[in-house]
Formats: structure tokens, sequence, C-alpha cells
């Protein structure tokens, strides 16, 4: 197996993949399905920013909800009252939610470990109270509703109405591909090595040149720019929004996906999104008792496997011949 | 005045059922270096313990008070077993998840047996008025006062004079060093959570009869422990009932003359404050319990 055969070999996974996507809507005529994967897309694209934040740089931020639902809350208040098109509510979205996180780094990048959780998870509860009770702003418990659906427009060649389920599929796809590649570019680069290397020892990293701060407050940025968008994209799809979108239940399913998945691995966060939004909608239950295995599983992942799945299975594949690690020549072949 | 006075027991006894849960947890993070992110969700298993002792099996109220904090106690014992003892020797991001996970299952269980509405388990007590120059006051609220200081108290001098409670504050000091001399760590680690919880389970049969108890209302209140924890110091247990009895009274006077509104952000907003500007706590730096 050279390398250039391996590499020939995950391209053309990659393409089947994505192919297999683009088609899925015309083999899948179940409405709801295809809702459950516009989820599915959706919080893949949100963890994937998060795990920039927690996976990448290890900071463990509980704040990452409420860059989401400032992002929407943005959209769904600019839409309602000023009927700005979607693509301004969208990267507006993200301008307010990266430039939140910009001022909230600032104080809070002087916490460090633990006293960074509380500290983020503090401003979430204070952000949540805000649009709770703002009401001339945010409507308070009542939510903002009646979000208008998105229209994208480009004449004279795109006037794309995005109404039905498959055309938020084909949108959220799109966004989805492009944090998947703007991930996978930041996280093989320079950069990303630099952001491993805080991740691991921040007090070394400096030691050796790198500014921790910078690079901690680049890599929160981003990930509340994602969110920011996703957010904007997120209520023009359900058409409302509320406070509890600010923090709560949406922390503990963000740290789920990427704990059960596999956090600081793309494949696995993608992975992780997948088995907590599609699978358990197949399995009929209260979604207490889900939530009660969750939360067993997170503890049972977080001790016995603290890769997540895909940890746990790239260390079994490794066993074959054909994925094996290890010491290889130039031509990539194992030694 | 009246408004004052009132809006300043609302305050006390607040702040005591605070002080009952931060005590906990500094406890915790002293002896053990783990921040318990289920403790409230604790308390309100202790809070539904009583209210199956008292409300449903009917036993009289000092009895149902004991029961309740016995079955803490081993709840604690057995909660340090399956969940903490895993993941001790681990970093605090493990910490943090796994208790995270633990208050999920804890208060997802709770909503699965007990539904989400909010149970009354009100005592003879929790009537009765008593007047005091002139003020009306519940006698429940008396009997919450009185207990959680009398129950610090007793806290005090288990730390101070017996030896396990003086091993509890060395190993607050020094876990290694209390290793190489001979204290059963584990042992210690596994006493100091039946404590915390038995606190727990104290605290819940003496404050439900006063509010509502439902199964969510634990995550709220682990924060408001935390914003207690962390004016008080981290792992300070003095600082922490002092830092409980602020944020008690600060909530209660808020309530009365400014905006209830934002009642709730009091403690997260003093929380990160105080994070931020005095990350030693408000009392000062004092190594240990």
């Amino acid at each position: 197996m050279t390398k250039a055969r391996r590499y020939c070999l995950y391209g053309v996974l990659l393409v089947a993949i994505l192919a297999g996507l683009l088609v899925l809507p015309l083999v899948i005529k179940n409405r709801y399905v295809m809702h459950i994967l516009v989820i599915t897309a959706m919080y893949a694209a949100l963890a994937l920013g998060y795990d920039l934040i927690v996976g990448h740089v290890g900071l463990l931020s509980l704040a990452h909800p409420t860059f989401f639902g400032v992002g929407g809350y943005l959209a769904a208040i600019l839409s309602t009252r000023f009927g700005s098109p979607f693509l301004v509510n969208i990267m507006l979205g993200g301008a307010i939610a990266a430039g939140l996180a910009f001022v909230a780094s600032i104080p809070f990048f002087r916490l460090a470990g633990i006293s960074f959780a509380i500290g983020t998870l503090g401003f979430a509860l204070i952000m949540q109270l805000v649009a709770n009770n703002e009401l001339w702003l945010t409507n308070g418990p009542m939510c903002v509703a009646q979000v208008p659906r998105p229209v994208l427009t480009l004449p004279p060649l795109v006037d794309w109405h995005v109404s039905s389920v498959i055309d938020y599929y084909y949108l959220i796809l799109g966004i989805l591909m492009l944090v998947i590649v703007l991930g996978w570019r930041l996280t093989t680069s320079r950069v990303g090595r630099t952001f491993m290397s805080i991740r691991e020892d921040e007090v070394l990293a400096s030691a050796a040149g790198v500014n921790p701060l910078k690079y901690k407050t680049f890599a929160f940025v981003v990930g509340a720019l994602i969110a920011g968008m996703i957010g904007a994209f997120y209520v023009h799809y359900s058409t409302i929004i509320c406070p509890a979108e600010l923090a709560g239940p949406m922390t503990t399913t963000l740290l789920i996906i990427l704990y059960l998945g596999g956090v600081g691995r793309m494949r696995g966060v993608i992975l992780g999104a997948i088995l907590f939004t599609f699978i358990p909608e197949f399995l009929r239950v209260a979604p207490q008792l889900r939530m009660v295995a969750y939360g067993t599983l997170l503890i049972l992942t977080i001790v016995y496997m603290p890769e997540g799945l895909d940890g746990a299975i790239t260390k079994q594949l490794r066993r074959l011949p054909f994925f094996a690690a290890g010491p290889r020549d130039d031509d990539g072949e194992a030694l | 005045m009246e408004i004052f006075l009132e809006q300043l027991l609302n305050g006390l006894t607040l702040g005591a059922m605070y002080a009952c849960i931060a005590v906990g947890q500094a406890l915790i993070f002293g002896v053990a270096r783990l921040i318990n992110f289920a403790h409230g969700d604790i308390f309100m298993v202790g809070a539904y313990v009583f209210f199956i002792a008292f409300g449903i099996v009917g036993l009289p109220y000092p009895v149902a008070v004991i029961v309740t904090v016995v079955v803490m106690f081993a709840f604690g014992g057995l909660f340090e077993r399956l969940i903490v003892r895993p993941i001790i020797d681990k970093p605090w991001h493990v910490h943090l998840l796994a208790t995270l996970g633990a208050s999920i299952v804890l208060a997802n269980a709770s909503v699965l047996i007990w539904g989400t509405t909010p149970k009354e388990v009100p005592t003879p007590f929790s009537q009765a008025i008593v007047e005091i120059a002139g003020f009306r006051i519940s006698v429940q609220r008396i009997i919450v006062l009185g207990i959680s200081l009398l129950a610090f108290y007793a806290l005090h001098l288990f730390l101070e004079k017996t030896r396990t409670g003086k091993a509890m504050k060395a190993m607050s000091q020094n876990r290694d060093a209390c290793a190489v001399v001979g204290i059963d760590i584990r042992r210690m680690s596994a006493l100091t959570f039946a404590l915390s919880c038995a606190l727990l389970g104290l605290a819940g049969s003496v404050v439900s009869p006063l509010f509502n108890i439902h199964p969510t209302m634990g995550f709220g209140l682990t924060f408001k422990a935390f914003a207690a924890v962390i004016m008080g110091g981290f792992g300070q247990v003095n600082g922490a009932i002092y830092g409980a009895f602020i944020l008690g009274l600060t909530e209660a006077l808020a309530a009365g003359y400014v905006a209830s509104d934002y009642k709730d952000a009091m403690a997260f907003a003093v929380m990160v404050v105080v994070l931020l500007v005095r990350p030693q706590g408000l009392f000062g730096r004092k190594v240990g319990l």
C-alpha cells in the first residue's frame, strides 16, 4: 500500500460519501427523516466549531450555546423587524457572536482550568436571563417567532426560495462542508499544531515562542463565528428562538457529542453528532429516559473510553494490517 | 422597615439553604480536590427522600429528618464509590464531565419517577407562626436557621476536635503527606462525600417544607453553591458559609427592593466578578479547610 494509493482510496471514499449525501433526498421520501438529517448536519457543524475550542486548544468553554443563541437572536430580530435578507443575517449573526466572544475572552482568559469553565457557564446563564427579561428586545419567554424562510438571490443567476426540508438539507450540507474544509485546513496547518501545543502544555508552548493568548482568542472567536452563523441558520429553519437556546440542555448535548464521538477528532465529532441526533429518533423512548442513558454514557465514556468512539474504533482498526500504524518507509509501506 | 425585616429573614433562610449545599461543595473540594456538578441534584434527591419518608410513609417529622439524613449518608458513600472513585485521579475536566453526567442522570431519572409537577411537603411547623417583638415568623424558618447553624457548629467541632476530622483537614492541606503518615485517603474521601450528602439530606428535610420541590431544581442550586464557594475561597468551609449567607441576603434584598427579574443573575455575576478580581475569595487565602 503506497502513500499515493492510500490517499487515492481516501479521496474516492470522500467523493463517494459526498455523492451519497447529495442524492440522499432522492432516495429518502420521508420528510421527517430529512428533518432529522438537517438537525444532524446542524449539530455536526456546531460541534466541529466547538471542538476547535475544546478539543484543539483545550479550553472547556461552557458558553458555546450562547454564541449560537446570540447569532440566532440577531438573525431573528433583524428578519422579523427589518426584513433583512438571509445572507446578511447569517453574516451579522456570525459577526456579533464573534465580537461577543472576543469581548468575553478578554476577562475570561484570565481564568484557567475549572475557573474558566465555571466562569463561562456563569456568562451563559446571565445571557439567558437577559434574553428572558429584556422583553423589548427578545420577547422574553414568548420567544421570537415567525422568522421568514430564507431566500437566496443573486440576480440574474440565483433565485432560490428555501422552503422545503430538502432545500434546507442542501443549504446546511453546504454550510457543513464549508465548516469541515475550514476546520480541516485550520487543524492540519501550523496553526492547528500550535493549538495542540497549547492544549498539551501552555507554559511549554509559550517558552517555545508561541503566544498562547493570541491563538486561544483566535480559536474561541472562530468557534463562536461558526456557532453564530449556525444559530442564524437555525432560526430561519425552526422559525422560532427561545431563551433556553442560550444555555442549558444545548451545552450538555454538545459535550456529549464531543466526548462520545471523540474530542479533538473531526471524524469522531461527526460520528457523535450522528449518534446523538439521528439514532435516538428511531428509539422511541421518553426524552428523559434518553437523557438518563446519555448521562450514563457520558460518565462511562469519560472514564473508560477517554478518546471517544472514534478513538476506540481506530484502535481496533489499527490491529488490521491495512490500517496498521507505525513507522513507514517513504512510500508509506509499514516497515 | 417591615419589608426590610421580612426580606432579611427570607435572606437568612435562603442563605442557610445555600450554606448547607456550599459547605458540602467546599468540603469535597478541600478533601478530594473535586468540583461536584451534581451537588444540587443530590440535594434534590435528599428533598425527595424526605418527601417519601414524611409525605408518603407518614413518619413523624423528627424521625423523617433522621431517616433522610441516614439515607443520604449512605447515598453519599454510594455516589463516591460509583462515580467519584473511578475518576478521582484523573484531570479536572474528567471530574467536571463525569459529575455533570451524574447531574443529568439524577435530574432526568427524577423527572421520570416524579413527573415535572412540583411537590409540596407542608409540615405542622410551616403553618405555625410565632410573634417575636411584633413580627410574625413561620416556625419552619426558625427551624431552618437553628438546625443549620447547629449543624455547622457540629461540623466545626468535628473538624477541629476529632481524629477523623483532623485527618480531613490534613488531607485538604497535603494529600500525599497524609498518605505517607498512614491516613486512609480513600476512606476519608468516601467519608467526606457521605458527610456532605448527609448535610444535603438535612438541608432538604428542613427547607423543602418552605419551598416546593421539583426534579430540576438541582442545577441552579449547584451554581448558587459554586458562587458561595468561590466567594469564600475554593475549599474553605467557613468562607463558603459566609459566602452563602451574603448571597442569600443580597438575593432577598434585591428581590424586595430592586428587580426580582435579575435575582438569579446576582449569583452568577458575583461568581464571575470574584473569580476575575479576587480569585482567592473574599476573606483572604488560607491553606486547607
